[in-house]
């Protein structure tokens, strides 16, 4: 399973991550200038999260047992098949944000202007991530778990990587900061 | 008599057990097993139905599945089951039929509270307890020529049907014996923006009244009183004040305590062969408390437990047990963590919008309940510390402000600090 | 995401790039797509502006962060305030380079800055580039006010531009094309405004070369002892030009991008100062392009040429295609389809900057040609225009491409004079509705029309505006 990782030490807050995702994933135009006119307004599959010593971009970690698809009153979260990615399925969710209380990470996001929850699928259609892509610092990377597992304890630390990796519980952010 | 055997045997087809049965599939592929229901129809959004019958949402939105999906086990539909023989390992159905097992899970659900008025009658034409499908397909059809409604319950059932209704155009009135709306859910405080909202839209609510009494003109109903004595013209009267366990058929098994179907966190009674979920369980928990826990997400949760603890040597605890609900009433959006418990404190912040209201109930330094009202900004991360048990301390009062941030603060100081670090030793390691 | 396909619509500068790509060399191009996508909140304007050490202050375009800058500052305040830096730098640059700081526009456009004076708050000076600044020091002032200020210093700018960038009068021929670097002797590229003495060193020693060299300007007008220099190239194409390996030396000015200086660096190319140019004793060693890859045209210099040169000739009007290259559009595209397809509409064209070294380079200018397109001074060419045509004849006044904010002050403040003018590259206004609505009000009540896209405009928009006149 590929998932987006975010690397905590090359994070600089900047946002464009959120812009990009919102003109690319949720306008019509396409295009920051012209997304900026829609209404309603483009809304982003991911926030930057933190204060001013940290930032971090924060997006679905696809858990393994993900509490969101327990949750779901009308079978709009699904996961899809081939890519192992939690999406909404937007033509069935009826807006009571009841996977919004479900999720343990606040990334699921209400949008009541078009009445669907919004979160991250991983462009999973796309050939990368529009966050990935527009990350000027590459804070933001795509990596398949598979691969990571085969990365040594200590080289994770070293990147500080903020990995995000399926545990055998709930599948969990992981964690693996420097000490 | 015959009596077929089956590996497991699963009692109701409602979220919980349909999950518990495609779990025991996927997870057991050589168990052969059967599961019946009351019900003609199954595999349908139960909470779906106040927006089904308000012709809201279509029927093909409704289902998650249809009777001819493969399912890979064998299904016995409207039919119930009447009685439970532990000592042989069988249950007798409504058909006649006796079917063994070797494990049973029991997901039947609950069955919709009547008002007293109808102990000792049959419903009148045009009154309705919302609970099933077919009912709701009779309320559907009956709905556009009696628009006149009383809702009787101002519950989480009643109030989203009366808004549906009245968004719909049906003149209601929605009748709730408590002074509030949502009152074992929500305080007073929390409930007052919401009941606002519902009453402009046209809903005329009655509360610290009940309906006692129903007239009936030719066996369809004209008008309810109200506990007050008020007469209320009305054509259609749907119940939602509430269901009880569906635990009659249990009555001689003991595994009946008082009123309450116990099981332990690994959702097993006291017979562990027989696992218990959804609407009509109480779990107890190792410190001995005693929730029911009935939501959509848990009977699935909690299905999908039993069906993989069905054949294990011991049995897995549910991940979380908690009864959080949420809601949109047309673009209030509602998110409840748990009603007050005995002597829990409450913590709650005004805010400028009067539409906004947070509130905590709390237990020393734990969250144990309260309701965000019209801003649900951090609901998820605040559920599951809830959920967690995790101390919150002084922290509370800042939950309660508005966030556009769901992480809560010492997250970042911890992140803040690992970056730190990092940068020492990238200093470090330059010189 | 947002990106270019075809970086320039000249087939042998095509050749060119793919010929640097197969050396490894990196472009502007590659620069440009490297920093895509570009800071999203200084594209919306609603990056603070402000000369304030409290934030940085950012406000979320899509309204779900924050709304307001710390000092409360919300966003048409903070859209409207980066205009304003933008104007006040464009009118920097004008006083640094004027002779005369008093602003002074054409006689035939006197009333209308005059009127523009009035309704903008009385007498413009260089003393409004201080009242910007204190403006800007804290953000006290209304979205109103400020651009009401922005607009004052366009109007600045236009009356600071003096005699152009050429200080020439007259007619000048000029030759365009990558075949003015073919010759036989040495060939030495000049570009980022190299000064005069830098100039009539190099003159002197290609002079004296054998054989004789020859100095080329490199996206520059460069006059020399009363002639223009040949041009190579246009200014987005002179790193292409240098990559192709035709030149044997350079010769940079002070206003060189970093970038020309390193690329001459990793290929070898000699870059030559002043004293170097002195001293140089140039020989052969490059190859040149094609001698016939070169266009020649006429540049009307002064305000009484273009007079002389734009006198209505029976056409319906006069459309005047100005402004720099731009790495968001294919480098020529707008000019090259502009210019004739204004003239199949039955109007007059004249061109200055890079967009006039496109029509040059396109044999549009050439006087051969049926109805050629006039070349004016890069700098004042739409002033003088304007000037010698008058508001009504001028249909409008679009910019291909803003280089520096000189260039967006000045376009703006052909607006306030009561010009329809256009520039094809997004500004940093989408951030605010309310800006752009009030800045349309704004310049309408004075005369004119200041149109800008969300995008890059095609040929078709910018066609379709010059039609809604």
């Amino acid at each position: 399973m590929k998932v987006i990782v975010a690397r905590v030490d090359r994070c600089t807050g900047c946002r464009t991550c959120e812009l990009y995702c919102a003109t690319e994933r949720g306008s019509e135009g396409r295009t920051l200038l012209q997304a900026v006119q829609e209404t309603p307004v483009p809304q982003p599959r991911l926030r930057v999260e933190g204060g001013p010593d940290a930032s971090l971009p924060v997006q679905c970690r696809h858990c393994v047992e993900a509490p969101c698809l327990d949750a779901c009153l009308t079978g709009a979260l699904v996961r899809d098949e081939t890519h192992g990615m939690v999406h909404v399925k937007e033509d069935r969710c009826i807006a009571c944000w009841t996977c919004v209380m479900f999720c343990p990470y606040g990334v699921i996001f209400p949008w009541p202007d078009r009445k669907f929850a919004l979160k991250c699928d991983r462009c999973m259609h796309m050939e990368t991530p529009a966050c990935v892509d527009v990350c000027p610092t590459r804070a933001l990377e795509v990596i398949d778990l598979a691969e990571l597992d085969g990365v040594s304890a200590e080289k994770r630390k070293a990147a500080a990587t903020l990995a995000i990796a399926a545990t055998d519980g709930e599948g969990v952010v992981h964690l693996d900061l420097a000490g | 008599m015959t009596v077929t055997t089956y590996d497991l045997v699963i009692v109701g087809g409602g979220a919980a057990g349909l999950n518990a049965a495609a779990a025991a599939r996927a997870r057991f592929p050589g168990k052969r097993v059967l599961l019946i229901d009351g019900e003609e129809e199954i595999g349908y959004y139960r909470t779906l139905l106040p927006m089904f019958m308000t012709g809201v949402m279509p029927e093909e939105k409704l289902f998650f599945q249809r009777p001819d999906d493969p399912v890979g086990y064998e299904t016995r539909l409207g039919v119930r089951a009447l009685a439970l023989d532990r000592e042989q390992n069988h249950l007798s159905l409504g058909n006649g039929e006796v079917v063994g097992y070797e494990r049973l899970i029991l997901a039947q659900g609950g069955r919709p509270i009547l008002p007293p008025m109808f102990a000792d009658r049959r419903l009148p034409a045009g009154s309705f307890p919302v609970r099933s499908l077919a009912v709701a397909r009779r309320i559907k059809d009956w709905l556009p020529e009696h628009r006149r409604i009383v809702v009787l319950g101002g519950g989480l059932v009643g109030s989203k049907t009366s808004v549906f209704l009245a968004m719909g155009g049906c003149q209601v009135t929605l009748v709730e014996k408590e002074p509030h709306i949502l009152p074992t859910v929500l305080s007073e405080r929390t409930a007052a923006p919401l009941q606002r909202h519902i009453a402009n839209l046209g809903i005329d609510i009655r509360v610290n009244t009940t309906i006692d009494e129903i007239e009936t003109d030719g066996n369809k109903v004209t008008r309810a009183r109200l506990s007050t004595g008020e007469w209320l013209p009305c054509e259609t009267l749907l119940i939602g004040i509430g269901g009880t366990p569906d635990i009659g058929f249990l009555a001689d098994s003991d595994l009946i305590d008082g009123e309450e179907l116990v099981v332990n966190p690994g959702l097993q009674t006291r017979d562990p062969n027989i696992f218990a979920i959804g609407d009509a369980v109480t779990i107890e928990t190792a410190e001995g408390e005693h929730h029911q826990p009935w939501t959509w997400p848990q009977a699935v949760s909690q299905g999908k437990r039993a069906g993989d603890n069905a054949f294990r040597p011991s049995a897995a605890p549910v991940p979380r047990v908690t009864r959080v609900n949420a809601q949109n009433i047309s673009g209030i959006p509602l998110m409840i963590l748990g009603g007050p418990g005995v002597g829990s404190e409450v913590v709650s912040r005004p805010d400028p919008d009067p539409g906004v209201w947070r509130e905590f109930f709390m237990e020393a330094d734990r969250i144990v309940g309260g309701a965000l009202v019209g801003d649900i900004a951090g609901a998820g991360p605040l559920h599951f510390r809830m959920a967690n048990g995790e101390a919150v301390g002084g922290e509370a009062p800042q939950h309660l402000q508005r966030r556009t941030r769901a992480f809560a603060a010492e997250s970042w100081g911890r992140l803040a600090r690992a970056r730190r670090a990092r940068r020492f030793a990238m200093e470090g390691e330059r010189a | 995401m947002e990106s270019i396909h075809v970086k320039t619509v000249d087939p042998i500068g095509q050749d060119l790039l793919r010929g640097a790509a197969a050396k490894g060399l990196d472009l502007g191009w590659e620069r440009y797509e490297r920093l895509q996508p570009q800071d999203g909140f200084l594209r919306t304007g609603l990056s603070c502006a402000y000369g304030c050490l409290q934030g940085p202050c950012r406000i979320d375009p899509f309204g779900r962060g924050a709304t307001q800058g710390i000092c409360g500052l919300d966003r048409d305040g903070m859209v409207a305030a980066s205009l304003l830096r933008l104007c006040l730098h464009g009118a920097l640059e004008g006083l640094t380079e004027a002779n005369n700081q008093e602003p002074a526009w054409p006689a035939e456009l006197g009333p209308a800055a005059k009127k523009a004076e009035k309704v903008l708050g009385g007498d413009v000076s260089a003393a409004d580039t201080f009242a910007a600044a204190k403006q800007l020091s804290r953000p006290g002032a209304s979205p109103d006010d400020l651009l009401r200020q922005a607009l004052r210093l366009s109007l600045l700018t236009v009356g600071l531009t003096g005699e152009g960038a050429l200080r020439a009068a007259g007619r000048l021929s000029c030759r365009v094309g990558y075949g003015v670097v073919s010759g036989a002797g040495p060939v030495i590229g000049l570009c980022g405004r190299p000064t005069s003495d830098l100039v009539a060193a190099l003159r002197d020693s290609t002079g004296a070369s054998e054989p004789q060299g020859q100095i080329v300007a490199l996206g520059e007008w460069i006059v020399a002892d009363g002639e223009l220099l040949p041009i190579a190239c246009t200014s987005g194409e002179v790193e292409a030009v240098l990559s192709a390996g035709w030149l044997d030396a350079v010769a940079l000015g002070p206003d060189a991008d970093p970038a020309i200086a390193r690329l001459c660096r990793s290929i070898g190319l000699p870059v030559f100062g002043e004293a170097e140019a002195a001293a140089a004793r140039m020989t052969k060693s490059a190859n040149g392009p094609n001698a016939s890859q070169c266009a020649e045209g006429q540049v009307l210099c002064s305000a009484e040429e273009a007079r002389a040169g734009l006198a209505s000739n029976g056409s319906a009007g006069l459309a005047i295609l100005a402004g720099s290259d731009a790495p968001q559009i294919s480098l020529g595209w707008l000019p090259t389809e502009l210019a004739p397809a204004l003239r199949a509409k039955g109007l007059s064209v004249a061109a200055c900057g890079d967009a006039a070294l496109w029509v040059a380079k396109a044999g549009l200018a050439s006087l051969d040609s049926d109805r050629p397109v006039s070349l004016l001074d890069p700098l004042r060419g739409p002033l003088d225009a304007l000037a010698a045509a008058g508001p009504e004849r001028v249909k409008g006044i679009c910019f291909t491409g803003v280089k520096t904010s000189r260039d967006l002050a000045f376009a703006l403040g052909l607006a306030v004079l009561g010009a329809r003018v256009s520039v094809a590259t997004p500004l940093p206004l989408w951030g605010s509705a309310g800006v752009r609505d009030l800045l349309n009000e704004k310049i309408a009540a004075l005369g004119g029309a200041f149109a800008h896209w969300d995008h890059p405009a095609s040929p078709d928009e910018v066609l379709a505006w010059f039609g809604e006149s």
